[in-house]
Order: C-alpha cells, then sequence, then structure tokens
C-alpha cells in the first residue's frame, strides 16, 4: 500500500528536492505545499501517513503544524525539519511528540528516506 | 610616580630651577619650566590642556608668581596652585590666601617637602584621571560588546539565508550522484566524478562555517551551560579562519587546523557561558595572528592550542612563536588600551577576555614567555 506524505515548505526548492528524491521510491505519494496555512486546513481532513514540515515559516510555523496534528488524536507521524537547532523550539516540539527531527543542510537524503521508512513501519 | 601629571614651575632664580628640574623630571610625564611670570603664562596659554598643577615663586620680574597665579585661574578657576616663599615675603600671604591657593612650601625649599606637598594637592587630581579612564573603558567595552552583538546578528541573517541556498544545492548535489553512478564506466563518468569530488570539498567547508556561525548565532541566551572546550576552539578557529588561512599555521591538540576537522574528535567539559568563551578564544588567536605575521615566511609560523584535563579543570594553552612580549608591554598586558596595538582598535580585546574568564568564570588567565613564543593559559575550574 503506498504511503501518504505531505510535505510543507516556505522553500519551492527544497519542496522540489524532496519531492524529486522521495518519488523515486513508488511506495510514496507525494502532496507539497508551499503555503503553510493551507496545508494546515487540509491537514485537518484528509488523512495522511506523515507529515515533513520546515518549523520557520511566515504565519504558521511547523509548531502550530505538528499541534494541529497530534490534537487530532490522528495516526499521522510529524516530522519537523529546521535550519537552526534551537533548544527552545526543540524542547517544545518533544514535549507535542515530534516523530523526527532533519536538519538543515540535510546530512544524507537516504539516511532520511530511511528513517521514513522506519517509522512508518515498512 | 606621578607619571600620568604634567607639572608647570615657575622660578626665576635659575640655580633653584635646574636643581628642582633635575630632580623631579623623571617623576612626573612632563615638567615644563619658566624663568618669570609672564613666560609661565604664556606656557600655561599653550598647554592649558595637559598641565595640571603650578608649583611658582612668589617675586619674580615682569610679572610676579601672584599677578600670574590670578591670570591663570582666570582661565582655569580649578587648577590647584602651590606657592613657594621666603620669610620675608609675607605681605604676599595675604593675597595668596585671597586666591585659594593649595598649598605653600617654605623656601629654602626641602625637595622632599615640595614633593609631598605636590603628592597632597594632586591626590585628588588622580582620582578623577583614574575615574575618567575607568568610564572611559567601561564605554569602550560596552561599545565592543555591542560591536559583537551586532556582528552576531548580521551573522545569524546571512546565515540563514545561505543555509536554505546551501540545503536544495547540497541535496540535488547527492541526487545528481546517485544518477550518475548508475552511469556505465566511462572516461567521462570519471572526470565527472573527479569534478564531484571537489564541488563536494566546498559544499562541505560552507558548511562547516555556515554551522559554526548558526552555533554562534543561538546560544545568545548568557547561561552557563556544559560545553565542550575541545569544539569551542574549534567553532572559533573556524570563525577566525579568514585571518589564520593567511597568517599561519594552527595546531588543535597537536592536529593542523582544517575546515573538515571534526569538532568532536575530543571531548573537554566545562560549565561556560559557550558564545563568551569562544569570543575570548577569537580574541587569543586573533592576537596572535597579529603577532606572527611580522615573522617573515609563513612556513615559519605556528600557533599551538593544546587542551587538556587535569584535577576536575579544563586547561587550554595558546603558545605561538612570534618572538614573545616584551616586559614592558607584559607589565599592562592584560589592562585597556596598553596591548600591543594601536590601530586595530582591539586595545581592550585582552581585558574583556580577562573579565570574561575571571570575573564571569571564576577561572584564570595568564600569559607568559616560553621558547621564543607567547603562551596564553586558560584553567576553566570545574567546581
Amino acid at each position: 500500500m503506498k504511503k501518504k506524505i505531505m510535505i510543507i515548505d516556505d522553500e519551492l526548492e527544497i519542496l522540489d528536492v524532496l519531492e524529486r528524491f522521495l518519488s523515486r521510491n513508488d511506495i510514496f505519494q507525494i502532496e507539497t505545499y508551499s503555503n503553510p496555512a493551507i496545508a494546515i486546513e487540509k491537514a485537518k481532513t484528509d488523512n495522511y501517513d506523515i507529515v515533513l514540515s520546515d518549523i520557520m515559516m511566515p504565519q504558521v510555523s511547523g509548531l502550530d503544524i505538528l499541534e494541529t496534528l497530534k490534537s487530532r488524536d490522528s495516526l499521522t507521524k510529524v516530522a519537523l525539519m529546521t535550519a537552526y537547532s534551537n533548544k527552545h523550539k526543540v524542547e517544545r516540539s518533544n514535549e507535542l511528540n515530534v516523530d523526527l527531527y532533519i536538519e538543515k543542510p540535510f546530512q544524507n537524503l537516504r539516511d532520511i528516506e530511511n528513517k521514513i521508512l522506519n517509522i512508518l513501519g515498512v | 610616580m606621578f607619571d600620568n601629571i604634567t607639572i608647570l614651575y615657575v622660578e626665576d632664580e635659575d640655580q633653584i630651577r635646574s636643581v628642582v628640574q633635575s630632580v623631579s623630571t623623571r617623576l612626573f610625564k612632563q615638567f615644563l619650566t619658566a624663568s618669570n611670570g609672564q613666560e609661565g603664562l604664556d606656557i600655561f596659554r599653550e598647554n592649558q590642556e595637559t598641565i595640571d598643577l603650578i608649583v611658582t615663586d612668589i617675586n619674580m620680574p615682569q610679572l610676579n608668581g601672584i599677578d600670574m597665579a590670578y591670570a591663570i585661574r582666570e582661565i582655569n578657576p580649578d587648577i590647584p596652585i602651590i606657592i613657594t616663599t621666603a620669610h620675608n615675603e609675607k605681605d604676599f600671604l595675604h593675597e595668596a590666601i585671597k586666591i585659594g591657593v593649595s598649598a605653600f612650601v617654605l623656601k629654602p625649599m626641602d625637595m622632599k617637602v615640595l614633593i609631598s606637598t605636590i603628592q597632597k594637592t594632586i591626590q585628588p587630581i588622580l582620582l578623577k584621571k583614574q575615574l575618567e579612564l575607568e568610564q572611559q573603558q567601561h564605554l569602550e567595552e560596552r561599545v565592543e560588546s555591542a560591536k559583537f552583538a551586532a556582528t552576531g546578528k548580521l551573522a545569524a541573517g546571512i546565515t540563514h539565508e545561505i543555509n536554505t541556498p546551501l540545503t536544495y544545492i547540497k541535496a540535488n548535489f547527492e541526487m545528481m550522484g546517485y544518477d550518475i553512478e548508475d552511469l556505465s564506466d566511462s572516461k567521462e563518468k570519471n572526470n565527472i566524478i573527479k569534478s564531484m569530488e571537489k564541488i563536494s570539498d566546498g559544499i562541505r567547508r560552507i558548511e562547516n562555517i555556515v554551522g559554526s556561525m548558526k552555533e554562534m548565532a543561538q546560544y545568545s541566551s548568557g547561561k552557563k551551560e556544559d560545553a565542550n572546550i575541545y569544539s569551542s576552539i574549534v567553532t572559533a578557529a573556524i570563525l577566525a579562519y579568514s585571518k589564520i588561512k593567511h597568517t599561519a599555521n594552527v595546531y588543535i591538540n597537536g592536529e593542523l587546523f582544517n575546515l573538515d576537522m571534526d569538532k568532536n574528535r575530543y571531548s573537554y567539559i566545562s560549565n561556560v557561558q559557550l558564545q563568551r568563551i569562544e569570543q575570548v578564544w577569537i580574541i587569543i588567536i586573533n592576537n596572535a595572528m597579529d603577532e606572527l605575521v611580522k615573522i617573515e615566511k609563513f612556513t615559519n609560523r605556528a600557533l599551538h592550542i593544546d587542551i587538556k584535563e587535569e584535577n576536575n579543570e579544563v586547561i587550554v594553552r595558546f603558545k605561538d612563536n612570534a618572538g614573545g612580549i616584551s616586559d614592558e608591554i607584559m607589565e599592562h598586558l592584560f589592562d585597556p588600551f596598553k596591548g600591543t596595538k594601536e590601530s586595530s582598535g582591539m586595545g581592550v580585546g585582552l581585558s574583556i577576555a580577562r573579565k570574561i574568564i575571571d570575573d564571569q568564570h571564576n577561572s584564570t588567565i595568564t600569559a607568559y614567555n616560553e621558547d621564543g613564543g607567547a603562551v596564553f593559559e586558560i584553567i576553566l575550574k570545574n567546581s
């Protein structure tokens, strides 16, 4: 069965490279959003296996998305991407039960892919 | 004794003047003399910014000491005036009191009495000068620290802007690598792989610099934390890289410093304010580079940084081979404005470093010479 991924980042080039890389694996069905406000509305109604979101975005932050998803008691896994390993934000998202942390620049795309598959139990 | 005090001494008798002058010259920053009141007044007008105290005889040709004192007090009502007087000059005393002279010294003069009278009179001026110096130092430190904070903010902004393109350059490049691996072997494939290794090296270097700047930007909370001193040294060296690379070889625990160095190769943990401590490392590294650059050949210049742990203390030792610090400078090394550099605007660097180490970390920083080089040793106490 395909795994549905939502990727949210206000930087189009980041969305592009993640989509092109992960789509090499047939198991993923990918949706990308550069507008986090639209993404968060979509995530309220549709079901995703995993949401991959940047933390620092205008208007809606990755933490808001995490909070929304986790409070819905959904089974959706959440991975947050961040350029800063900002301690305060790390602590806050740990409280909210983040499933995976990805630092930018990505150390290794294959490694990220494996971690995602792992979380999804594939 | 009074090495920041300038005195004007007015006396018409050449013999007395030259005796007093020969004894006093080396005690003061400047010992100006005049042979009558008019000359004294002229010299005062020319040097009124620097003269701190006046010692004058009373009975002199052209303009007597009292009239000169009147004229000088009109220019500067606060300047202390000491009058040297003989018993037969009592008539002038009344006038002298009216002007409010600071003290009298009886003639024939006992030099000891004169010096101790000057000392008493000058005390409030010395205090005032000290206070002014401290205020200036304080201001200078605040400017320096504001500059540091502003640079940090700028660096954080730029870092964030570079980080995004770096992320997708690196990710796309990685993907490209997988595609090229899949190609069948050929001369072209080998050429591409060679070029990719170079690009990959460049990306790693940019990533390392951006990473250090990110680190620097993020811990500004000022709170103490357990940090690896070894990695803070590597971070500081990366931040000083632009200066280091043209100046000297830097060795960290024996290993030649380069941008790809593993920051966690060693672990020496101490409870510190990381950003402040890195500021200290950068100051010392920059100072060493400024000295090393005076050595003619690049290959003859080296800075060794060694970190070790002993008795629950982390000891960091910076040793260069730039010829060492002269006794004269060594004496005031950690005082503001007394350092070796007038030009770079960092005359307060080491005084800030000492403040950070002594006051904020209750640790010690010392400097000494060894084998034709300067050594800075910092002992971070862990209790």
